[in-house]
C-alpha cells in the first residue's frame, strides 16, 4: 500500500512537474517583448524604426530569444521556423533581448 | 491522400485518498479500517468518513489526502469541420487535511494546490488555466461541545506567473497606482509573478456548530478578522467592456481589519455517502483599511470583502468520482470585480487507508457453511487489506481447506455498504 501511495504521490508530482513545464515555453511577455524591441531601436535606430516595431513585439512573443532579425531595411523579424533551416540571420547577432 | 486521425485521450489519473493513519503513524503499518473504526467496518464505512452516528469528533490525529490529475489530448487532421491541430489540457491536483481532537480542542489544517495547462490548435501556446495554493490553519476550543473561541490563520496565492494572453494583438491600457497609464500592444501581456497575489488571513472570535450529523454539518463564526495581501506591482484585469481596448490595473499591497462572518455546511446528501456536499459563505466588512490610491474613494461598507463556495462530489465508481466547485470571491481592494470560478473534475483514481473502499461485508452468518471457505476465498474476503487483518469478521478457523468443498465467494455488499464517498472537507474560509 505505501508502494501504491508513493507512486500516486511520484505520479502527481509529474504531473505537477509537467504542467509547470508545459506552461513555461519559450515566449516573452509583452513587456519583456517591449523591453528588447525598444532595447534593438536604441541601439540602431536606423534599421529599427518604429513602424517595425509592433513587428518587432509579436516576433519575440510568439517566439521569445529566438527571434531573429532578418537583415533588411526597414528591419523585419522572424521566428526560426519561418526561415525555413532555423537559427536566424540576424545582422548584429541578436538573439533577442535576453 | 487526405490523412483523418482524431485521437482522443480522455483520462484523470491517480487520485489517491490517503487515510489519517496512513500519515500519523508512519513508517508503521498502515491501520486498517478496522483497527481505527469497527463501527464503520461494520456499517460499511470508511473511517474518514464516519465519525460515528452520534457526530462525535474522533480523537488523536486526523490527516488525510488525495492527489488528482487530469490529461486531456486531441489530435484532428483533415477532419471536416473541425480545425486541425492538437489540443492538449493538463492538470494536477492535491487536497490535505490534518486534523486533531482531544477533549474540548479541535485543531485542522487543510493545503489545497492544483494547477492547470491547456493549448489548442487556435492559441498554439500553453495557458495557464488553473493555479491555485491554499492553507488554512483554525483552532477551535469547545467550551461546551457546540460552541466556544476560535483561532485561524490562512494564505492563498498563486504558484505560475499570471499573463493575460490572446490569439491576436490587443491595446491594453495599464493604469499605475500613480494614475498614469501605461499602452501596451500585445498579446501576452505579463500579469502576476510568482506567488503573487498572497494573501494572508487571521481571526478570531466565536464559533457554533449547531448541527452536527452526516447529512449536514454546519459551523458558523463570527469574530474579529484582518486580511494583508501583497500584490505590489501585478496587474490585474479590470476590463470595461464598453471600450475596445483592454483595461489594466496595477495593484498595490493593501491590508483590512474588520469584522468577520462564515458560515460552512458539508455533509452527505444520501445515504450510501456517494454524493457530499460542501457549501460556505464569509464576508469580512472592514473598520480599518490601508490607503486606497489617489481619486478612490469607496467607503470602507464598500470594501467588504465576500467569498462563497458550493461544492459537490460524486462518487461515480470506486475508482472514480466526479467533483464541481464553484467560487465566488470580491476582493474590491485588490480588483473591484467579483471573481467568479468554476471546477469540474473527473478523476480517477486508488484509495488507501482508512479512506479506501471498505473490505467487503461479512458473509451472511451461516456459520456451518462460511467455516468450509477456502483459503482462496478467504482472501477475497480480506478485500485488498495487507496482513489479513481485515474489517470483516474472520471466518471460523479451519486447520485445512483441502477437504471442504469450494463454497461460493462471499456475495457483494448490499447497496447501502457501498464504499463511500470522500468526505466533504469543509469549505475555505472566507
Amino acid at each position: 500500500m505505501n508502494t501504491i501511495f508513493q507512486k500516486a504521490l511520484a505520479l502527481t508530482a509529474l504531473a505537477f512537474a509537467a504542467t509547470a513545464g508545459f506552461g513555461c515555453e519559450d515566449h516573452f511577455s509583452t513587456q519583456e517583448a517591449y523591453a528588447a524591441c525598444q532595447a534593438l531601436s536604441d541601439r540602431n535606430p536606423a534599421t529599427n524604426p518604429l513602424e517595425s516595431f509592433d513587428d518587432c513585439v509579436a516576433c519575440y512573443e510568439s517566439c521569445g530569444g529566438d527571434c531573429a532579425q532578418a537583415g533588411t531595411s526597414p528591419e523585419t523579424y522572424v521566428c526560426p521556423d519561418e526561415l525555413g533551416e532555423g537559427g536566424g540571420s540576424s545582422e548584429d547577432g541578436e538573439g533577442g533581448g535576453e | 491522400m487526405a490523412l483523418r486521425s482524431s485521437l482522443t485521450i480522455s483520462c484523470c489519473l491517480f487520485a489517491a485518498l490517503v487515510s489519517k493513519n496512513a500519515m500519523a503513524q508512519a513508517p508503521a503499518e498502515v491501520p486498517k479500517v478496522a483497527d481505527n473504526a469497527p463501527e464503520a467496518a461494520a456499517k460499511g464505512k470508511t473511517d474518514a468518513v464516519n465519525k460515528g452516528d452520534s457526530g462525535k469528533r474522533p480523537p488523536g490525529w486526523t490527516p488525510g489526502i488525495a492527489f488528482g490529475g487530469t490529461f486531456n489530448l486531441v489530435d484532428t487532421r483533415s477532419v471536416v469541420g473541425t480545425q486541425d491541430g492538437t489540443a492538449l489540457m493538463l492538470g494536477a491536483a492535491l487536497d490535505g487535511a490534518l486534523e486533531f481532537n482531544e477533549g474540548m480542542h479541535e485543531w485542522r489544517n487543510t493545503l489545497k494546490a492544483g494547477a492547470g495547462v491547456t493549448r489548442t490548435p487556435s492559441l498554439d501556446e500553453f495557458v495557464k488555466t488553473n493555479d491555485g495554493l491554499a492553507f488554512e490553519t483554525i483552532y477551535l476550543l469547545h467550551v461546551v461541545e457546540i460552541f466556544g473561541p476560535y483561532a485561524r490563520f490562512a494564505y492563498n496565492t498563486t504558484m505560475f506567473p499570471g499573463l493575460d494572453i490572446r490569439p491576436a494583438p490587443v491595446n491594453y491600457v495599464v493604469t499605475n497606482l500613480d494614475g498614469s497609464t501605461t499602452e501596451y500592444l500585445g498579446r501576452r501581456l505579463a500579469m502576476t509573478d510568482p506567488f503573487k497575489p498572497s494573501t494572508f488571513k487571521e481571526g478570531i472570535g466565536a464559533f457554533v456548530q449547531p448541527l452536527n450529523t452526516e447529512r449536514i454539518k454546519f459551523e458558523a463564526r463570527a469574530g474579529i478578522g484582518a486580511q494583508e495581501s501583497l500584490a505590489a506591482g501585478n496587474l490585474a484585469l479590470n476590463d470595461d467592456s464598453a471600450t475596445p481596448q483592454i483595461e489594466i490595473k496595477e495593484m498595490d499591497d493593501v491590508w483590512q481589519i474588520g469584522g468577520e462572518a462564515i458560515a460552512n455546511a458539508w455533509g452527505f446528501i444520501d445515504e450510501t455517502k456517494r454524493v457530499s456536499y460542501a457549501v460556505g459563505l464569509g464576508v469580512l466588512v472592514p473598520f480599518a483599511a490601508s490607503d486606497l490610491p489617489p481619486g478612490d474613494d469607496r467607503s470602507l461598507p464598500e470594501l467588504t470583502n465576500v467569498e462563497g463556495i458550493v461544492g459537490l462530489n460524486v462518487k461515480l465508481f470506486d475508482w472514480a468520482s466526479l467533483g464541481y466547485k464553484l467560487t465566488v470571491v470580491r476582493e474590491p481592494m485588490l480588483v473591484d470585480t467579483w471573481q467568479i470560478s468554476n471546477n469540474l473534475l473527473l478523476t480517477i483514481g486508488a484509495a488507501f487507508g482508512s479512506k479506501a473502499p471498505e473490505p467487503p461485508a461479512p458473509p451472511p452468518c451461516d456459520c456451518a457453511k462460511d467455516a468450509k471457505v477456502p483459503v482462496a476465498a478467504e482472501g477475497a474476503a480480506a478485500g485488498s487489506a495487507e496482513g489479513g487483518t481485515v474489517a470483516t469478521p474472520p471466518p471460523p478457523a479451519q486447520p485445512s481447506t483441502v477437504t471442504s468443498p469450494p463454497s461460493p465467494p462471499p456475495p457483494a455488499p448490499p447497496p447501502s455498504e457501498k464504499p463511500a464517498a470522500p468526505p466533504p472537507a469543509p469549505p475555505p474560509n472566507p
